[in-house]
């Protein structure tokens, strides 16, 4: 495996690494507000399921990044070409991470590989099929979370509506919170670790070290799972120094909710082969438990700001990896 | 009918079953699904704003009789 090669998995890893890192409030904000876990063990908790989600999951996501994005019998992701898409992906996160729009590392690793592809060998390389599985699903999956999330809020207040017992119901939730966290962490894991593996497998396939028809190697999934959960670690470790003010105060139910809904979602996909946003799901589902009540519940900048990064977010990441794998094109 | 959600869960029906098409085949269930439960959402919100105008107006006659 020559330097190139073990640069690129080391950069994939490390993307995989500040995904974890990144997403590790979504995991731990709902059972930490509600206090059924100090910070220090809801982060444990979190990195945990991480990397115990590859004991859960297959490996379609992976296979999905790797091969039904760009066409694999076309011998077009070199080493420089997924370095390019990484390059355009981690650009396009700086930069909205700078403008504070919260998109998905998932969408810009699709936009990047996409781009750079096609700086390098035209738009024929492109996999029609797969981009349009990926393109639908951007806008299916958190509003699946918001019916999920909503549905499940109405389900949880009819059972218990009658219910003298206010104080113990609250109490049972509470202790439902943990199996929802830990749900929703198993179901991040799952989906985004997937992701990293088909950058890997992919750069594995371009450059001879593997079969085209290969899956993903053990040691591939199990880099991919430390390095979300280490990434989830390091992350909550932050978030610890400067939580309280941050996370909004929510009910255990209304956790417990979103939770659970964003986690169907997302074992849905998982095992569809689908890669989705776990940041946008979430937030789908937190909406609709929110909607079960009214509709100034929700915070609509936020999810404005959310259409935008749909929007905006694969053709950026394009860009950028395109202008990166022209000037490599240019340099070599 | 100025419940936000009303409008919120038509648009989403709608957006659901324009991207049917558009959808995998073998996923074409998924937006379908999503579309018919939007649109039961907002069936579901219609009638509770209806429900609620109608409780509104007889506790307006009840009041008006009363303070007659």
């Amino acid at each position: 495996m020559d330097i190139g090669v073990l640069l690129v998995i080391g950069l994939a890893l490390a993307f995989d690494f500040t995904n974890g890192f990144h997403d590790a409030a979504n995991s731990i904000a709902t059972v930490v507000s509600t206090r059924v876990l100090s910070p220090r063990y809801a982060v444990a908790w979190a990195a945990f399921f991480n990397f115990a989600a590859f004991l859960v999951f297959g490996t379609e996501v992976a296979t999905t990044i790797a091969k039904d994005v760009v066409d694999p019998a076309r011998h077009v992701l070199t080493v420089g070409v997924v370095f390019a898409g990484l390059i355009g992906a981690i650009g396009w996160n700086l930069l909205t991470f700078y403008l504070g729009l919260p998109t998905s590392s998932s969408h810009a690793l699709v936009g990047g590989m996409a781009g750079a592809a096609v700086a390098r060998a035209g738009l024929g390389v492109l996999q029609e099929e797969g981009l349009r599985k990926i393109g639908v699903f951007i806008v299916l999956s958190p509003l699946l979370g918001l019916a999920l999330g909503l549905i499940l809020t109405l389900v949880i207040m009819w059972l218990f509506s009658r219910s003298e017992r206010a104080e113990r119901v609250n109490r049972g939730f509470r202790r439902g919170q943990l199996v929802s966290a830990a749900a929703f962490s198993l179901g991040h894991g799952g989906n985004d670790a997937q992701k990293t593996m088909g950058i890997i497998l992919a750069v594995l396939i371009g450059s001879g070290n593997l079969r085209a028809d290969a899956g993903v190697p053990l040691w591939v999934v199990l880099a991919a799972h430390i390095a979300i959960g280490l990434g989830t670690l390091s992350g909550g470790w932050r978030i610890v120094k400067t939580l309280g003010s941050k996370i909004t105060r929510l009910q255990p139910v209304g956790g417990f909710a979103a939770e659970s809904a964003a986690a169907v979602t997302l074992f849905f996909t998982s095992s569809a082969g689908i890669p989705v946003s776990t940041t946008h799901t979430i937030t789908g589902a937190i909406v609709g438990v929110g909607a079960s009540r009214r509709m100034s519940a929700v915070r609509w900048g936020v999810a404005g700001r959310v259409v935008w990064a749909w929007v905006l977010t694969i053709p950026g990441a394009f860009a950028i990896a395109w202008v990166v794998e022209a000037l490599i094109g240019l340099a070599g | 009918m100025n419940d936000r959600r009303l409008w919120f869960f038509l648009v989403a029906a709608m957006a659901c079953a324009l991207l049917i098409p558009a959808a995998p085949a073998d996923l074409r269930w998924v937006p379908k699904m999503l579309a018919v439960v939007y649109v039961v959402l907002a069936a579901l919100v219609a009638l509770e704003l209806v429900g609620r105008r109608g409780e509104d107006e007889a506790e307006a006659n009840g009041g008006g009789d009363s303070r007659a």
